[in-house]
């Protein structure tokens, strides 16, 4: 069980980042620097009961005064929380969840993107680009006005690959694509592939990875009640040895080995 | 001084406010939100005979001020139960209230049986109205028959307090708690969760994997406060009284309907530390407005 708290948070900055799609700054008294990337906070924005239930958002990017999220709006509670005004107070509950490990000495990291699915990975490129580790990121949209955390990633002087749905920018075609290329090109040594992005998405890159070895963690985003491990409401079915038995996302996951996790069920 | 001690059938508490059953996992898992010793009882997720690997995904979908389940009774069996989970529990100074399931009357009376011998259980709470297996008791809290038949069974199975929690998904709750004391139980649990349904428009598919699931949350609470108002005007076993609770003004209005005790559910999920706000409410309350204990309160509500 990972040490969790629930603190109060203010929404002090909030920007459109690309239609739909947002970055908020909560600032709350508690060292973010703790957290591990892929882990998630559980956000409350409190006295409603309806929505009733807070929302896993991955900690995006992390500061000495709290966390960025990064969003799409996509149904009745990312979007009570985009129109939130500066000033607004949520509840929080962090650091949770397993995140990503990286990668052994001598080992490099390809990381693939698949639309907001990017706010699973920023802080893991951070942290790699930190230990100095060789990392590709490869990120699928829909086009060019839906690429995400594209300065970002070049400050950390990290490479970019784009494939995007509509040809208007990079590869056109899937990402899943672009990830076969790069792993078979000669200077990809011992690659570690980590993804987040839509299930058929990471269903399609797990058969890419599968077929050349490549150990590869997935980050899921699941429908969730508690975030805390209470509700077994996250479950997915994962192997383990010859077996298959259900484990909470928010407990053992978010971040799975993608051999382990059954995709079928969830078409 | 305020005195918020009351006793459920043999089940005696500090406070009338206690978790409810499959919101609160075996009790460790919130232990950093929430200060064990404060509450009155601890109610458990239910146990089966042998462990139980739950329905599949998806489990739960959120609903207007409420949330839809379907976990099919997910557990670690009596035996990982008692060896694994329950020595936590005995650190406290709590009760545990233990939900059993079963299949049939064999299944409950085991489980009665064996915790009846178990150090660190108080109290158990017969679960016969689950709504999210083809066998989760459910029939056993639907047909008054079979329903006397389990109480009585299992009231020959242990000297435990014995609670009964009542599915709403019934003609008349009051048939079914009148049942429940004439067969032998020592108190009733209401509300388990309402069947319902969700279907999204888009793809036409149920939100659930089994179609239905049991309805839970602020949205139910009308609903469970009408069936602890009927039942306790009805029959005379405590009442431990839950669906939507969230506040203190919720438990407040249970305890007014006429429940001894109270368990907060789905506002776990929700705010971990709701249960410790309802504790220090009520303390306020009955201080503020100079009641002396929870009996002075208990079904004091005027209508008309």
């Amino acid at each position: 069980m990972p040490m969790g708290r629930d603190t109060q948070a203010r929404i002090v900055a909030k920007r459109e980042v690309a239609p739909g799609h947002f970055e908020m700054r909560l600032a709350c008294d508690a060292p973010a620097s703790e957290v591990e990337p892929g882990q998630f906070l559980h956000l409350w924005l409190p006295e409603r009961v309806d929505p009733l239930l807070r929302r896993p958002y991955t900690v995006y990017r992390t500061h000495d005064d709290g966390f960025d999220i990064l969003f799409q709006v996509v149904g009745r509670g990312s979007r009570l929380l985009a129109q939130c005004d500066l000033g607004a107070t949520a509840r929080v509950a962090w650091p949770l969840g397993e995140g990503f490990a990286l990668p052994p000495e001598g080992a490099t990291a390809v990381v693939v993107g698949g639309g907001v699915g990017m706010a699973s990975l920023y802080l893991l490129i951070e942290r790699l680009a930190l230990a100095s580790v060789p990392t590709q990121v490869l990120l699928g949209t829909r086009s060019q006005d839906y690429v995400l955390c594209r300065s970002e990633i070049e400050t950390l002087g990290v490479p970019l690959r784009i494939a995007t749905d509509d040809g208007s920018e990079g590869y056109h075609g899937f990402v899943t694509e672009l990830a076969a290329t790069v792993l078979d090109e000669e200077e990809t040594r011992d690659p570690h592939v980590y993804a987040c992005g839509p299930t058929p998405m990471m269903k399609a890159l797990t058969t890419v990875v599968t077929e050349r070895g490549a150990p590869t963690q997935v980050a899921l985003e699941n429908r969730m009640g508690c975030g805390l491990g209470v509700c077994l409401g996250c479950v997915v079915p994962i192997r383990a040895d010859e077996d298959v038995s259900y484990k909470r996302v928010c407990v053992e996951g978010p971040v799975f080995d993608a051999r382990d996790v059954i995709w079928e069920y969830r078409v | 001084m305020t005195d918020l001690s009351v006793n459920i059938g043999g089940m005696s508490m500090k406070n009338p406010v206690m978790t409810a059953s499959g919101t609160f996992g075996y009790g460790s898992e919130y232990a950093e939100f929430v200060d064990l010793n404060r509450l009155g009882a601890v109610g458990l997720k239910s146990i089966t005979v042998e462990p139980r690997e739950g329905n599949a995904p998806p489990r739960i979908a959120e609903t207007e001020a409420g949330m839809l389940n379907s976990i099919g009774l997910q557990n670690v069996g009596i035996d990982a139960f008692i060896e694994d989970k329950l020595p936590y529990l005995r650190q406290f100074d709590t009760r545990t209230l233990v939900n059993l399931s079963g299949r049939t009357v064999a299944d409950y009376v085991e489980l009665c049986k064996r915790f009846d011998e178990t150090e660190g259980v108080h109290g158990l709470e017969l679960n016969v109205s689950c709504p999210n297996t083809d066998s989760g008791g459910m029939e056993f809290g639907v047909d008054a028959s079979m329903l006397g038949e389990l109480v009585e069974a299992c009231r020959r199975a242990t000297a435990l307090p014995l609670i009964v929690k009542l599915s709403p998904n019934v003609t008349s709750v009051v048939d079914m708690a009148r049942v429940c004391e004439s067969s032998g139980a020592d108190g009733i649990s209401l509300i388990n969760t309402l069947l319902g349904m969700a279907i999204d428009v888009e793809t036409r598919r149920a939100d659930l994997s089994r179609g239905m699931g049991g309805l839970s949350g602020p949205a139910v609470k009308p609903v469970a406060v009408r069936m602890v108002w009927q039942v306790y005007n009805a029959v005379s076993l405590p009442i431990i009284g839950m669906g939507g609770i969230s506040t203190t003004e919720d438990a407040l209005e249970f305890i007014i309907a006429g429940a001894s005790a109270i368990a907060v559910g789905t506002a776990n999920f929700v705010d971990p530390r709701a249960t410790m706000e309802i504790v220090d409410g009520l303390e306020s309350y009955f201080r503020r407005h100079e009641i002396p204990n929870l009996a002075a309160l208990r079904g004091t509500c005027i209508v008309g």
